[in-house]
């Protein structure tokens, strides 16, 4: 309880942050509320978002898969998504291509990435983590090269994509992730108690009654979705959805309920914490987040590799 | 309340491993299954959980087929403990095992309380002290006992169990069995696979053995004859040992 309360504390403490301080010092006193609800709460909102589904599709699909090394970004889905929004912004623009239009695009693209992996890795974890990894550097490279005819400004909003970016969204942008996202909340919760027993073996699992298969797939279809979500709002941001069940495996106990509960305040807290990171360095040019959670997450990914290997049965 | 199999035919990789077996298990019955290495015991008790489905033939349990249950039905009628279960070892005990319960989560609720079926396990299987321990931390018997705890906490009227006895301790041995008697007398069926026969001979377990057509046949006759039939089976002789007024079968290779 007194854990739950500091993670609370901790995730309020960087909203404040990341909503009111480290404003651009050329700012007029009276444009400051201004400032702070029209640029910085559509961002910070965006980043919570953004936080709260990579950390909520990395424990469903660490549980599911039974791989402590699992996440949306290692697994491929990220880079599938990021080609499908580089396509949609190739062929419609980056104001002609909706937000809408771009998640669908990127959802498509992330869960035919996720599934063609793994076909071909089969029940192997070693194969489907390194393929994983592969297809995104793939991926990325193709939509990179996809995009070298654009013009310079165009290519810098795709490269911030491709290295996970927060922007303001707008009203609309804001409400239809939200609807999004709790819609796939609700079954994602609701599928706790059958998520936490495929940790055992499948058949264990279906003796102790439950659908195997289509709670695996059910699972990893919200979890792609939240992905995609997340590709869609700020790009690819890598290894949050590897690092937040750990950290909250530390806060609480080994029940997907409780996990869902802690993930949902550490994912944010993550992001708001680069976020007001990139606000506080205050450099001439603009830092997309990723790269600071991207060199952050890869350390993170290296422990834990070292420590476990690929697999929890190894 | 009967667990019928009826001709049952199931190959893999080519190789018939049943032919058109067929076996009645009874309420308040123990049976021990027991064949050489590769005889298809996991691949039996694995046709009648419906984990893999035969080429064909049915499993009918109370004049129903079972292939016509729902996953939580047939996890109210089945409890299974694998050979090698999988869990997360960073999971305490408590946190695995209570999963059991599962299907008792949803109406009608289960005939006995949780913290009587933790009761029942805890002292059978003397767990009260491993319940909040870090699975990484417990020795492999300690694994194994704490798991088949989780059968019992299910508590479905067939259990089957799939070598049980594998790391546990000779104490442990004799406890399981025990746990066995207790649930015998509450009308389960206890089907199990094991290698080492005596200590099921001992406690009086029905034994069937899986013969080279995949045929069970339950091990009776004078003790001469069963002694053929497992030097038939397993390829070595046996020496008969008599206690009271039992008999036990120890396997040893002639020397020339």
């Amino acid at each position: 309880m007194r854990k739950t309360f500091f993670l609370i504390a901790i995730f309020f403490l960087l909203l404040f942050v990341a909503l009111f301080l480290f404003l651009p010092d050329s700012l007029e006193p009276q444009l400051k509320m201004k400032f702070i609800f029209k640029i910085r709460l559509p961002e910070v909102l965006a980043a919570v978002i953004t936080g709260m589904a990579l950390g909520f599709s990395g424990l469903a699909l660490q549980t599911v898969l039974r791989n402590d090394l699992a996440d949306p970004y290692v697994l491929g889905i990220s880079g599938g998504s990021c080609l499908g929004v580089t396509l949609s912004i190739l062929f419609f623009g980056i104001s002609g291509s909706g937000f809408v239009f771009r998640t669908a695009s990127s959802l498509i693209f992330g869960i035919l990435s996720l599934f063609l992996i793994m076909k071909i890795s089969g029940s192997s974890p070693e194969k489907l983590l390194l393929l994983g990894v592969l297809s995104n550097i793939f991926f990325a490279t193709l939509a990179r090269a996809l995009t070298l005819s654009l013009k310079p400004s165009e290519i810098t909003s795709i490269n911030h994509f491709l290295l996970g970016f927060i922007s303001p969204l707008s009203f609309y942008e804001i409400l239809f992730s939200l609807v999004l996202f709790f819609i796939l909340l609700i079954p994602l919760f609701y599928m706790g108690n059958e998520i936490d027993i495929l940790s055992f073996s499948d058949d264990e699992s279906k003796t102790i009654g439950v659908n195997v298969k289509k709670t695996r797939i059910l699972t990893i279809l919200i979890a792609s979705v939240l992905s995609s979500l997340v590709v869609s709002i700020a790009g690819m941001i890598g290894f949050v959805g590897l690092m937040v069940p750990h950290i909250s495996r530390f806060f609480s106990t080994n029940d997907f309920k409780k996990l869902f509960i802690s993930s949902a305040l550490i994912g944010p807290s993550i992001i708001l914490f680069a976020y007001a990171f990139t606000k506080a360095v205050n450099l001439k040019v603009v830092i997309p987040i990723g790269l600071y959670i991207n060199l952050f997450g890869a350390l993170f990914f290296i422990y834990l590799f070292v420590r476990k290997g690929f697999s929890n049965d190894a | 309340m009967t667990l019928e199999v009826k001709n049952i035919t199931f190959s893999f990789n080519g190789r018939k491993l049943f032919e058109s077996t067929s076996a009645v298990f009874e309420k308040s019955k123990i049976y021990a299954i027991v064949g050489p290495n590769g005889s298809g015991k996991t691949t039996f008790l694995k046709i009648l959980l419906s984990l893999i489905k035969p080429n064909s033939g049915s499993i009918i349990y109370e004049g129903k087929e079972i292939k016509s249950f729902s996953h939580l039905h047939k996890a109210k009628t089945f409890a299974y403990l694998p050979q090698i279960p999988c869990f997360n070892p960073e999971e305490t005990l408590w946190e695995i095992v209570r999963r059991g319960e599962y299907p008792h989560k949803r109406i009608p609720p289960p005939p006995r309380p949780l913290s009587l079926r933790k009761e029942i396990a805890e002292k059978y299987l003397e767990l009260e002290n491993l319940w909040n321990r870090k699975m990484e931390t417990l020795s492999g018997g300690e694994v194994q006992r704490g798991i088949i705890s989780r059968i019992i906490i299910q508590d479905s009227p067939v259990m089957v169990f799939d070598e049980p006895l594998n790391h546990l301790d000779l104490r442990h041995r004799l406890k399981l069995f025990e746990l066995f008697e207790k649930m015998k007398q509450e009308g389960k069926i206890i089907i199990y696979a094991v290698h080492d026969f005596n200590m099921s001979l001992e406690y009086d377990h029905h034994i069937l053995v899986i013969d080279k057509k995949g045929n069970l046949k339950q091990l009776t006759g004078k003790e001469g004859e069963i002694a053929e039939t497992l030097r038939q089976i397993y390829g070595v002789d046996f020496k008969i040992a008599k206690t009271e007024n039992k008999f036990y079968y120890f396997p040893f290779i002639r020397k020339e």
